[in-house]
């Protein structure tokens, strides 16, 4: 991600704007044949990334859509010049207090591993104390020394924590390194939902020291899998022109990769 | 099953660590992850959506975008 458009200083800076949201491209039938009516390739079908810039509504396009920023922009810094331009022009009513959920786990460890970045999950026994766990979260998560550290995703479900080794049953709120391979986790802190916010804020500290950032290359990573067999089943099929689980003519990944220019 | 297992342990060892915070010392875009539950939030905030998708597989391969 390092050089790319998304990981830019001043497009991050931008990005604090707006709503930001990131679909997993192949893992809801909805989003998909959203994306489809925003960008279609050569191909006629849905490949594997897009990128748009959108009004608050969602409906109108307020830049050239496509695979990726570079078809919208020259360079990073012309992202962040317009982004800048566009979030002016919209007068916000408000600040993202939302907590920015993941819709599973299952695909949430894998992002997170993805992503190089600690997980939080959140865990409750009904909606009504998740939405209080959410609530309590957001605010971490949308703060200066948290925002863009962790990735989120809230549960009712325990069955869906089997991939995370290291879990205590009472735990409400637990902080997940995910494997290389982002199909299981270990855990790094947990906590009930009354823990104090002293408490609390020590905790994503120690996990933020904690993580261990891998750098992970293609090559070496996708021969790996192969070789121990671990393949992701994707919700629907993969329809990119560039095969199976690749970002079309080129490669797959979050959208963009260019040397900062001007 | 020995093979697998060296061909692992080789591969991880040319993994690099990095350092555990960005090089800017910041955080990274915020990302909600799903369209419904970001659409909610711009079209309560009145913000611009930035949207991307991603597969987050190589060949088949999860955990690298």
């Amino acid at each position: 991600m390092d050089g790319s458009f998304l990981s830019d200083v001043e497009v991050i800076d931008e990005s604090r704007k707006f709503v930001c949201i990131r679909l997993a491209t192949y893992e809801n039938k909805e989003e998909a044949a959203l994306l489809k009516s925003i960008f279609i390739g050569r191909s006629g079908e849905l490949e594997n990334t897009t990128f748009a810039i959108l009004s608050p509504d969602g409906k109108r396009q307020l830049v050239r859509s496509g695979r990726s920023p570079d078809f919208a922009f020259r360079s990073i810094g012309t992202m962040a010049t317009t982004m800048r331009r566009i979030s002016s022009q919209y007068g916000a009513r408000g600040a993202n207090t939302e907590l920015p959920v993941m819709s599973d786990v299952r695909l949430a460890i894998n992002v997170a591993s993805c992503d190089n970045q600690p997980l939080i999950v959140l865990r409750a026994t009904n909606q009504d104390r998740l939405a209080e766990l959410k609530a309590r979260m957001s605010t971490l998560a949308w703060s200066d020394e948290f925002i863009g550290q962790f990735l989120y995703v809230a549960t009712t479900d325990s069955a869906d924590l089997k991939a995370i080794r290291g879990l205590q049953a009472s735990s409400e709120i637990i902080v997940v390194e995910p494997g290389h391979f982002g199909i299981d986790g270990d855990v790094l802190a947990q906590l009930k939902g009354d823990a104090s916010d002293a408490d609390l804020q020590e905790a994503l500290d120690v996990s933020v020291v904690l993580h261990q950032r891998v750098d992970k290359q293609m090559a070496t990573h996708t021969r790996l899998g192969s070789q121990l067999g671990i393949q992701w089943k994707t919700a629907l099929p993969v329809t990119d022109p560039g095969g199976p689980g690749r970002g079309g003519p080129g490669r797959g990944g979050p959208p963009g990769r260019r040397p900062r220019g001007r | 099953m020995k093979t697998k297992l060296l061909a692992a342990a080789v591969a991880l060892a040319v993994c690099i660590p990095l350092s555990a915070a960005d090089e800017s010392g910041k955080g990274k875009i915020a990302w909600y992850g799903t369209w419904k539950g970001g659409l909610a939030v711009a079209q309560k905030t009145g913000r611009p959506i930035l949207l991307i998708s991603a597969a987050p597989h190589c060949h088949g391969t999860p955990g690298i975008w």
